[in-house]
């Protein structure tokens, strides 16, 4: 069918978009500061420092299905952003290794949070013919997201080669004042960065596109009769008590 | 692996002896943005050919390609003496290594969760898909720095190969193709060959 493609639908593509492209950028931009982190990690901490993030999309991604469910999506994906700033800003100003570590897993936390939302609503509402691409563009755009984590790093280490680890200042000029501070050795500059302004803003813009109402256009025929709940219109927050909800868990 | 440890890791092989370490690292990031730009390319090709070629041949073939790749770049670091001979053998296995990878499953992985589960089930063993996927990503990331202290980015690399060679002794036992086919037809694939008409069908489909 040649239906011109519902407005709900560029916004489902924008999800797709970022989705993607924050969860790759996200998980290899530790890639490139790893030989300025100061901490000396070595073996399995310094797995972590690499990996974390994707353990806590793992995680993000088991607890989204059930709080998007009872909460609403749209309050979850501004919570993810929320999180995810808070990742970010630590991880530029952390005072020692385990709260690296920890602002890493945060941060995996809020994409893989956004990662599954974003599959669960292409695949739930996006009109048949479209959902296959849809799907396909979020993984692609994870690629470019890594892509991108180093053509950032590239541009930063031209821009700023001279001072090491990787400056504060830059796109931001809320991060202005920082530099100077940094420079003093105390605390340990980082990636995250000039990317944490952009990406904080990128990750908010799902959650402020968010319609009112999770209906869509028409119900996919595909969708599995045991997930009523995200067709439900949102409301504020369920009466109900404990538990899931009347039509069941509606797991992920 | 490589696209997440690249510049640390690849950094000192190809920078020059006195370099800084911030050159060592633009080094080591230029080579990890030529792999993951390969990776984006060769993602993007594995999408257009999976259902040129079906799923079989690609992960079959991408498969292969990383067996083969692992190696050169393994021989590349371990039997050719220093020099741009050198980097040259270790960059081609890689990026090839890569471009195996995400050509044969690396996007196209995600396409076969979707098609092989029920629908009833298809959201929810999607996602339990993801979270495998993410786990074991996590584990091999993590243990990356230990293996490699022990047993070198050489012997990382064939222990990969390895691990592809039985990834295609599984999906040519298991998986039947899918190209083609309508969701509920491939769901009839997997079910127990009891029938003998669906049997005999779904050998031909496994081709």
């Amino acid at each position: 069918m040649n239906d011109p493609p519902p407005p709900f639908y560029w916004k489902l593509g924008l999800l797709a978009t970022l989705g993607g492209f924050l969860f790759g950028y996200d998980t290899s931009n530790i890639g490139s500061a790893l030989n300025f982190v100061p901490y000396g990690l070595h073996g399995l901490a310094l797995g972590y420092l690499v990996s974390g993030a994707s353990l806590g999309a793992a995680a993000g991604a088991i607890l989204a299905g059930p709080i998007a469910d009872r909460y609403g999506p749209k309050w979850l994906l501004i919570t993810d952003a929320a999180i995810y700033a808070l990742g970010s800003i630590l991880s530029s100003v952390t005072p020692d290794a385990a709260v690296l570590l920890v602002a890493r897993t945060l941060i995996g936390l809020a994409i893989g949070a956004d990662s599954a939302i974003a599959t669960a609503y292409i695949a739930e509402f996006a009109p048949k013919n479209r959902r296959g691409s849809l799907a396909l563009l979020q993984q692609w755009m994870i690629t470019v997201g890594i892509l991108i984590a180093y053509i950032i790093a590239l541009i930063i280490f031209a821009l700023w080669p001279a001072s090491a680890p990787p400056p504060a200042g830059g796109w931001c000029s809320a991060w202005a004042p920082f530099p100077p501070y940094l420079d003093s050795g105390y605390a340990p500059r980082y990636r995250n960065h000039p990317a944490g302004c952009s990406s904080t803003v990128a990750t908010s813009m799902p959650a402020l596109l968010w319609p009112r109402s999770a209906r869509a256009t028409s119900p996919s025929s595909r969708s599995a009769p045991r997930r009523p709940t995200l067709t439900r219109p949102r409301r504020p927050r369920r009466a109900a008590v404990g538990g899931p909800g009347p039509q069941g868990s509606g797991v992920r | 692996m490589p696209l997440y440890y690249g510049p640390h890791l690849l950094g000192p092989i190809f920078a020059g002896a006195h370099a800084t370490l911030v050159q060592t690292t633009v080094a080591g990031v230029e080579v990890t943005a030529i792999m993951t730009s390969v990776n984006v390319a060769s993602t993007y090709l594995g999408f257009r050919w999976i259902d040129k070629f079906g799923r079989r041949k690609l992960a079959i073939g991408g498969y292969l390609g990383m067996i083969v790749f692992a190696l050169v770049a393994a021989l590349g670091l371990v039997a050719v003496p220093a020099g741009n001979w050198r980097l040259a053998v270790i960059m081609i296995g890689l990026d090839f290594f890569i471009a195996s990878f995400a050509i044969g499953v690396g996007g196209t992985g995600w396409t076969l969760r979707g098609e092989v589960f029920p629908t009833a089930v298809r959201g929810q063993a999607a996602a339990f898909c993801a979270m495998i996927d993410w786990l074991a990503n996590f584990a091999l990331i993590e243990v990356f720095p230990i293996t490699q202290h022990a047993i070198s980015l050489s012997g990382v690399l064939v222990i990969f190969a390895g691990l592809a060679a039985l990834a295609i002794a599984f999906v040519w036992k298991f998986l039947p193709e899918t190209k083609g086919l309508a969701l509920e037809d491939i769901v009839k694939l997997f079910e127990p060959r009891s029938a003998t008409a669906k049997g005999s069908s779904g050998d031909q489909l496994a081709a």
